[in-house]
């Protein structure tokens, strides 16, 4: 249940603006990858390009054995057919669904019954630390529980691959590190495929195996904690 | 999905809406058209619709603008309740008005007369048709001109107070500049409104022989051997007018922005009492006493006499008829059906043209707003041309349902449209990414989140279809009958008691159904 991710020569322009220069990337099956860079650097565009809620204007993007998207060939899987999971940055959790109704709500999608997915679903809040808290509304939870919610959204559908989009930053200090420390807790226990976008260098350097470092949509550096920890871009930001 | 849907909803904005209109432009332009324009009596008509429409945005724009002015920047008592008392005759359409307005003033046996003297108020007359079609059509100068007001920095009115300006100079130098590309926009519709009326000025100018374009259009439709093209000739005159409200959109102020922190407010000191006075007259004139004539002649057995002996249900038993039973069945069944038809229609033109990027998704959010805007003499007439050949719909329910939903589907479509700005794509997005495709999504996540401007696109729709007259009277065959057209009847042919009971039960609808909207949409809507 975790997948490689490679992406060839990826482009993406907007209004004539190179957003995403050509990138090269691959990721092994069960590995956590972080993109690191400033605002604006091109790395959100890369996850939501994998994500499918962006279309490349060059370049393909595989999961597995199978090609997603393939800008010559035209090849394209909508996003609710590519089995990727994602955590948004706002969270994105519907106000007008329970809690349980929201992390249920890929099981139902899946046209699972009622009596299993609320179970499945009880499951995993449990996992994220909200075992209790299934039949509140979203708008009764803080930030930091709502962003559990929304991880646990990612998590039940057990995807190949589990794409993070600066999922902490809007949490305080205390919360973003008990935080990040669970999610590679549960990446760990689960094995799937996690690509985590964020600006805060000590959040990557802790939760990853290897790092992505990226500026004005070009790949600066590429490696683990330990290779990149010295990079003069990381010493600058 | 998008890609199907988009060209649904352009197909069904352009034969339901524009392609009618198109069909009279067409039809109307052609040989002859100049005969019937050069007509003496079409002439003489557009006259007095020019002279009517100008004589009742004049005093629209008067009442409203006071208003607007005085329950925003003055200390006046009873802002509230008088911000909400002024606007009712905002849902009361037009004929129910002209009707209570012939029990109060019919120069023989009006009750105000039968106080003040026979004959001494005389309703079938240029003035009277004024008062009435102003007191209808006041309420969108007030409200434009107090949201303009509500959203411009009275700051703005207290630097020039600091500069030394007296209340009169701050007024003219300060807020009417302010109010005044809302008075443009808002006197554009009401002239536009007052040409397009059709039931008012049958009702209270042809006793007076007031002749206007409407008037003359139904008359061409049902007298004439050549009528339909006719009518086509002179609803090309009346499309004109709908052209008014584009040209004078004035220059707005780039200041007008921003939510006022505070009121900023006028004293009106020893003017206090006087203003008083003559704003809670003008309320019981204008909406007290219109309500009571129209409840007081169908509560009570003879007209006038306000005791309680006289207090009877009576009249009520014409609900038990026949005819009316129908009519009232048609006209809920339709009006039921078009706010349902538009609220899906008028539901995806805005989704397509808020939520998707692809191309000319304003143009048909445009072009969905054009039948709003054009009179409702001109779009029934374009529909029984469109609905001949091959399809003949004519004197069925089935066009009736197509005008309203034509005339109001815009009306749904902004609402919608609204609500769906407040709501942020990545809801939908995280749907996508659990696997949901695109009915699904529309189904778990859009629907569900804009079902409150989804409900009030809905009343928006049904209250202005149920109390139609306009079209009902063109399209409506025999046999064929809404509350509208037997009320119409009832008048004419009738008297007035019958016809009030009707106008009770409309009224009595359309507020509480102005009441849902309001609870529904959290104050957003109605009144």
């Amino acid at each position: 249940m975790s997948s490689t991710v490679t992406l060839s020569c990826l482009r993406k322009i907007y209004d004539g603006n190179h957003v995403v220069k050509g990138i090269d990337l691959a990721v092994a099956g069960g590995e956590f990858v972080s993109l690191l860079g400033a605002s604006g650097c091109g790395k959100t565009t890369v996850l939501r390009l994998v994500a499918g809620l962006e279309t490349p204007d060059e370049g393909s993007i595989d999961v597995g054995e199978r090609c997603v998207c393939d800008a010559a060939l035209g090849t394209w899987v909508p996003p609710e057919d590519r089995r990727i999971g994602m955590v948004f940055q706002s969270y994105a959790v519907w106000p007008h669904m329970s809690v349980l109704d929201n992390v249920a709500y890929p099981l139902r999608v899946r046209g699972e019954r009622r009596p299993e997915r609320r179970a499945r679903a009880g499951e995993v809040l449990a996992l994220v630390g909200l075992g209790d808290l299934g039949a509140r509304r979203p708008a009764q939870l803080s930030g930091g529980q709502q962003q559990r919610v929304a991880l646990a959204r990612g998590l039940i559908m057990e995807p190949d691959v589990l794409l993070l989009d600066e999922p902490l930053s809007n949490l305080d200090a205390k919360l973003r590190i008990r935080m990040r420390r669970d999610i590679r807790r549960i990446q760990q226990e689960t094995g799937f495929t996690v690509i985590y976008v964020t600006h805060d260098q000590d959040e990557a350097l802790e939760i990853s195996d290897r790092l992505v470092i990226m500026d004005a949509g070009e790949i600066l550096a590429l490696g683990t904690p330990a290779e990149v920890r010295d990079h003069p871009f990381l010493s600058t930001t | 999905m998008s890609r199907l849907g988009f060209w649904v909803a352009a197909a069904l904005v352009v034969i339901v809406g524009i392609l009618p209109l198109a069909r009279v432009a067409w039809e109307g332009a052609g040989d002859g058209w100049w005969d019937v324009v050069l007509d003496e009596e079409s002439r003489s008509a557009l006259v007095a619709t020019l002279k009517l429409a100008l004589a009742t945005t004049a005093l629209a724009l008067l009442i409203g603008g006071a208003f607007a002015w005085l329950s925003m920047r003055t200390d006046l008592p009873g802002r509230r309740v008088l911000r909400t008392l002024l606007t009712v005759p905002y849902i009361v359409p037009p004929y129910i008005s002209a009707v209570a307005w012939i029990n109060l003033a019919n120069p023989q046996v009006g009750l105000l007369n039968v106080l003040l003297g026979e004959g001494v108020l005389n309703v079938y007359s240029f003035g009277g048709l004024t008062w009435v079609l102003a007191l209808s059509f006041y309420p969108y100068v007030l409200l434009t001109v107090r949201a303009a007001l509500e959203n411009s920095d009275p700051a703005l009115e207290d630097a020039a107070r600091m500069s030394g300006a007296g209340t009169w100079r701050v007024f003219r130098d300060v807020s009417l500049p302010l109010m005044r590309p809302a008075l443009a926009t808002s006197g554009g519709l009401v002239f536009m409104a007052t040409a397009s009326a059709y039931g008012a000025p049958a009702l209270l100018g042809a006793p007076a022989r007031i002749d206007v374009l409407s008037t003359r259009i139904y008359e061409s439709l049902t007298s004439d051997l050549d009528g339909l093209r006719q009518a086509s000739a002179l609803a090309t005159l009346l499309f004109g007018f709908a052209l008014v409200p584009l040209l004078v959109r004035a220059r707005r102020h780039a200041v007008v922005s921003g939510k006022a922190s505070r009121p900023s407010v006028v004293r009106l000191g020893r003017a206090r009492f006087p203003v008083v006075l003559g704003v809670w007259s003008f309320v019981l004139i204008a909406v007290v006493l219109p309500a009571l004539a129209v409840c007081g002649t169908a509560f009570f057995r003879i007209a006038g006499d306000f005791s309680f002996d006289n207090l009877t249900s009576e009249n009520f038993n014409v609900l038990q008829r026949r005819e009316i039973r129908d009519a009232l069945l048609t006209s809920v069944g339709l009006a039921v059906g078009a706010a349902t038809v538009a609220v899906v229609l008028g539901g995806l033109v805005a989704f397509l043209a808020i939520k998707t990027r692809h191309r000319g998704r304003g143009l048909v959010f445009g072009l969905s707003a054009i039948p709003l805007a054009t009179p409702g003499t001109v779009l029934a007439i374009g529909l029984i041309l469109l609905w001949t050949r091959p399809i003949d719909l004519r004197n069925t329910v089935w066009i009736m349902l197509i005008a309203y939903v034509a005339k109001y589907v815009a009306l749904a479509a902004r609402a919608i449209g609204e609500g769906l700005g407040t709501i942020d794509d990545v809801l939908s997005d995280a749907a996508r990414m659990s696997g949901a495709g695109g009915w699904l999504r529309l189904r778990t996540i859009w629907v569900p989140l804009v079902l409150p401007s989804i409900v009030a696109g809905w009343f928006l729709v049904f209250m202005p279809s149920f109390s139609e007259l306009t079209m009902s009277l063109i399209l409506a065959g025999p046999g064929l009958d809404t509350i509208g057209t037997r009320m119409w009847e009832l008048q004419e042919y009738e008297g007035p008691t019958a016809a009030s009971v009707l106008a009770t039960v409309v009224l009595g609808l359309v507020i509480t159904s102005n009441i849902v909207l309001r609870v529904v949409s959290r104050g957003r809507y109605g009144i």
